[in-house]
């Protein structure tokens, strides 16, 4: 409710504002996490909780590890209870003359001071000679005799043991620089770190080293961490996450005496309460650490955010009010959304452009160095990101006004063709769109192919994919287009076979279909239903014609009983006029016509208009025919016809009504009996003919029969046209509507006069 | 003298089956509608009636309901509605008989004479059923000494004829189809059997049938066989 009481304007400017916050937000926490001594570790490093366990850690351990021994080497060597002993001997020399001679700590320190060495602030030494002796002596240069800050070195070729002595005090400089350097730090100065380590002589005295004091081992374990290692042992007892590994053979190789008696303790104050390497490392690892996890805040803040603000604009962008169906379109986006492509391109150009030229030099006035490079790309990533932004709420504007599709350029060159193309022949349109539709794939092809052989001068990377993807989105719609279309015409072919055969009614679902199919089952399903109506009024009239025939007929069956009850009780009457006993026979005759027309109209109407309830069944046409044949072999006999059957043994069954089948044989049989050519032969045949059971009636015609086969079952058609036997001349008809209600046929040949009736029936297995 | 109440709206009908059943020595008692059939029932003693259909008033369908609800008179209906269904509709109200307009005056009379046989003498006959007697409806056989009656009537057959109608009448309801008649008949198979055996039924069905057309007693089963109903 309270949402929409603040103007759209102001929310849109909103999500706007936020949207651009959120993007500053996550560019800022990708800073931080980039730029973090840590970046590339993944998240794991995270959990370490702790600077004990990292590896810069034992990596200043290690370091401590190799001062701590360079100061129990040069111990003994440099001190003399506890102070600097200048009178130690350091090196012996023997020049060219013969003369040897041995110099002090202090004779080596004076002789190189005099030449401007001196050790700096990290005890390192540092100035000295513009010529050096080595460059001038030459050839004359002393020979090493011994070295005791170097025993072991041994000097076996020729000019191997040649020096210079400034060269000698420079060595001597610095192994004083290192022992101060390892005093300064661990002993003078307060540190984190203690160490004690200890060697036994051969005499049985203790040697240690340590700046540890009278505190116990036991005490420094408990500092934090701690490394513990005897000559006795194979083991190293320790906490530590990674052990220093030289700490191993330096503490051997140390070892001047032929006993396993010696030991080191290394132990680290976990709480770094004194000002040393540990302390700002811990300290930096911290800032580091915490730096890191505001990075990532920040940067899923800002994506989430991005995302949401990113939603907002997508539902707020056209809407200018509450009503959400009116969209407003900023002038650019009445431009095709070609036009919009193909500016988002150019800007996306002239953005690298700028990126190549204008915007390093800014950035190298502003930023240093070390940022430049990535400074250019987020500026790169940003730049891109609003130009897409952009074009991405436009096309999103044109979807909500439904102008994306018909505003483009695509849909008014198609409207310009198309309708071009629909006056064409269709073979010709046909073609005409294949062409279209290779062009087009030639066209997305070429373009692919230009752009990806430009791609490194382009400088926008992927690009090249873009006419590839428009490339398999065409063929999507070309297959999908196609696929509708065979899909239509298959449901329109499906519909027309089937009104077809028989069912008028149906209708074919035309949903989702195009406009031009949509056309065509319209038209389709419209003729159907004229179809179907044509063929309800059809039977709805053959009833009603069957009805009327069935109630005509009774109306003349009650005055034709009186007709014919008083004509026969005139005939009682015993009249002797033998004209009037003349005029009474043609009365008798005639009404009982009147009587046989009136029953065989019922009969021929309901049949033809399929009005009667069949009640079929399983019968056997031999039996059928034999019944008939012993109805009718006396009625023939009166006409001198010889009935002549030919009946297979077995049994043939057909599926009908045997009464109805009856009417049938006995109509034929009746016919026969009416028009065969008397003392001539009726020949009837049953037989069983490609699963077929076939009845033949035969027999020759008395008049000729100068009319057509077909003709003869239209109704009140008989063979003689002049219709003076009895008869009404429905019989046939009759006879083949039946058959053909109960799934027969009935078929009339007529050669000359053979006159021949065939029915047949499927036979049952 | 046996009473016969006609009734029919059509005067004309009424007076040419007067005419006939009088000769025959039937009084006849005259009706034109419905009601005027019923009235006629309850002051009268009568033996068979014949009513019309289509009448105004009360029809026949109703009249004959109507008269078995006190009566069980033989009604034989007389209509010019002549589909099966009508015919099977008179005959399950209780009607005894159906004839069809226009009809055979001939045949209206005999029908007319056998109901009556029938409903006078089915008293006497039933005692006396012996044991090789057999009987359907009013068809009966006597089988010791080969007499076939229907309605009392006596009827004359070949023994060829009389041997099928024995077979179909003890087996009656069942349907039997030619080549088993023949072979129950001559003892021998059918083979390439002609039109004897229908000719044979026929011959028995104009015998004991009214009217052969329409039979009462032997069916024909149409491609099946023949059967004597079963009454």
């Amino acid at each position: 409710m309270k949402r929409g009481l603040i103007p759209i304007a102001i929310r849109k400017q909103t999500v706007i504002l936020l949207h651009l916050l959120f993007l500053c937000l996550s560019f800022a926490g990708i800073t931080f996490i980039i730029f973090n001594p840590n970046y590339g570790r993944g998240l794991n490093w995270l959990q370490e909780e702790d600077y004990a366990d990292t590896h810069s850690f034992s990596r200043q351990l290690e370091e401590d590890v190799d001062n701590v021994f360079r100061y129990v080497r040069y111990k003994d060597l440099l001190e003399l209870d506890g102070e600097v002993n200048l009178d130690a001997e350091m090196f012996c020399v023997t020049y060219n003359s013969g003369n040897t001679k041995i110099y002090t700590l202090g004779e080596a320190v004076s002789y190189a001071r005099r030449l401007g060495y001196y050790l700096n602030d990290d005890f390192e030494v540092a100035g000295g000679p513009d010529i050096h002796e080595w460059d001038t002596q030459g050839p004359s240069t002393p020979f090493v005799e011994w070295k005791t800050y170097s025993p072991e070195e041994a000097y076996e070729g020729p000019g191997d043991g040649f020096t210079s002595v400034e060269e000698l005090s420079v060595q001597v400089m610095n192994v004083l620089g290192e022992y101060y350097q390892v005093r300064y730090n661990y002993i003078d100065q307060p540190s984190n770190l203690y160490f004690r380590v200890s060697y036994v002589d051969d005499m049985g005295n203790e040697l240690l080293y340590t700046n540890a004091g009278q505190r116990s081992n036991e005490e420094l374990r408990e500092l934090g961490r701690y490394l513990y290692m005897s000559g006795r042992s194979l083991f190293v007892d320790n906490n530590l996450r990674y052990i220093p590994e030289n700490v191993i053979s330096l503490l051997s190789n140390n070892n001047r005496y032929g006993n396993q008696d010696y030991y080191i303790l290394l132990a680290v104050d976990i709480r770094f309460p004194n000002p040393d390497p540990y302390a700002e490392a811990q300290a930096d690892y911290m800032r580091s650490r915490t730096e890191y996890i505001g990075g990532a805040v920040m940067f899923l803040l800002g994506a989430v955010g991005l995302l949401v603000t990113l939603a907002g604009m997508a539902l707020l962008t056209g809407h200018v009010d509450g009503d959400s169906t009116r969209i407003q379109r900023h002038y650019y986006d009445e431009l095709p959304v070609e036009c919009l492509f193909v500016i988002c391109l150019a800007a996306m150009w002239l953005a690298q452009l700028a990126l190549g030229s204008i915007i390093p030099r800014i950035i190298k006035l502003i930023i240093s160095p070390v940022y430049q490079d990535y400074a250019r790309k987020m500026i790169r990533y940003i730049l891109f990101y609003l130009i897409l932004l952009f074009a991405a709420l436009s096309v999103l504007r044109n979807y909500k006004a439904h102008t994306l599709w018909t505003g483009s350029l695509l849909y008014k060159g198609l409207h310009r063709i198309l309708p071009a193309l629909n006056g064409l022949p269709i073979p010709l349109r046909f073609t005409c769109s294949f062409i279209g539709y290779l062009l087009a794939d030639a066209g997305l092809l070429g373009g692919f192919y230009f752009l990806y052989t430009q791609r490194e001068s382009l400088g926008i990377p992927y690009l090249y994919l873009i006419p590839l993807l428009i490339l398999a989105a065409f063929q999507v719609w070309v297959y999908l287009l196609l696929y509708r279309s065979r899909a239509e015409s298959q449901k329109i072919a499906g519909g027309i076979l089937k009104m077809s055969a028989g069912d008028a009614g149906y209708k074919i679902d035309s949903e989702g279909f195009s406009e031009p199919a949509e056309r065509v089952s319209q038209a389709l399903n419209s003729l159907s239903d004229g179809l179907e109506a044509a063929l309800s009024e059809q039977v709805k009239s053959e009833r009603l014609k069957a009805d009327l025939i069935t109630n005509v007929s009774h109306d003349i069956k009650t005055p034709l009983t009186s007709i014919i009850n008083y004509v026969d009780l005139l005939k009682r009457e015993k009249i002797s006029d033998p004209k009037i006993q003349g005029y009474l026979d043609v009365l008798d005759q005639k009404s009982q016509r009147l009587k046989t027309l009136t029953e065989d109209l019922v009969e021929a109407s309901k049949a033809s208009s399929g009005n009667i309830k069949l009640d079929i069944s399983e019968i056997d046409l031999v039996e059928l025919v034999q019944q008939a044949g012993g109805e009718f072999e006396e009625r023939f006999a009166i006409r001198h016809l010889n009935l002549v059957s030919t009946l297979p043994d077995k049994d043939i069954l057909i599926m009908a009504d045997g009464r109805r089948m009856w009417r049938v044989l006995e109509n034929l049989y009746n016919n026969a009996f009416k028009y065969a050519m008397e003392n001539s032969r009726i020949y009837v045949e049953v037989e069983e003919r490609n699963s077929f059971a076939y009845f033949t009636i035969k027999n020759v015609s008395a008049s000729p029969l100068n009319i057509n086969a077909d003709e003869l079952t239209e109704r009140f058609v008989r063979g003689d046209v002049a219709r003076t036997t009895e008869g009404s001349g429905l019989g046939l008809s009759i006879a083949k509507s039946l058959t053909q209600l109960q799934g027969g046929s009935f078929e009339i040949y007529i050669d000359g006069d053979l006159f021949k009736v065939q029915v047949g029936f499927p036979v049952r297995n | 003298m046996q009473t016969i109440l006609v009734c029919d709206d059509d005067k004309q009908i009424v007076e040419a089956i007067d005419i006939y059943l009088t000769g025959e020595g039937f009084r006849v008692i005259k009706a034109y509608d419905g009601y005027e059939a019923l009235e006629l029932l309850e002051n009268n003693q009568v033996d068979l009636m014949v009513v019309d259909v289509m009448m105004p008033g009360l029809d026949g369908i109703r009249t004959t309901l109507k008269v078995r609800e006190t009566s069980s008179i033989p009604i034989i209906i007389l209509s010019a509605k002549s589909e099966d269904n009508d015919k099977i509709l008179g005959l399950n109200i209780g009607a005894d008989d159906y004839i069809s307009k226009p009809f055979n005056p001939l045949e209206l009379v005999a029908r007319v004479k056998s109901h009556l046989r029938r409903y006078t003498q089915l008293g006497n006959l039933t005692t006396q059923t012996a044991e090789n007697v057999y009987k359907c409806g009013g068809l009966q056989i006597n089988d010791d000494n080969k007499e076939v009656t229907v309605d009392g009537e006596l009827i004359r057959l070949t023994p060829i004829e009389y041997n099928i109608l024995l077979l179909l009448v003890k087996n009656a309801g069942k349907v039997f189809s030619i080549d088993e008649i023949y072979e129950q008949i001559w003892n021998e198979e059918a083979i390439g059997a002609d039109n004897t055996v229908a000719v044979h039924i026929r011959h028995i069905r104009e015998k004991i049938e009214i009217n052969p057309r329409e039979p009462r007693y032997l069916k024909v089963v149409w491609g099946v066989g023949y059967k004597i109903e079963k009454q």
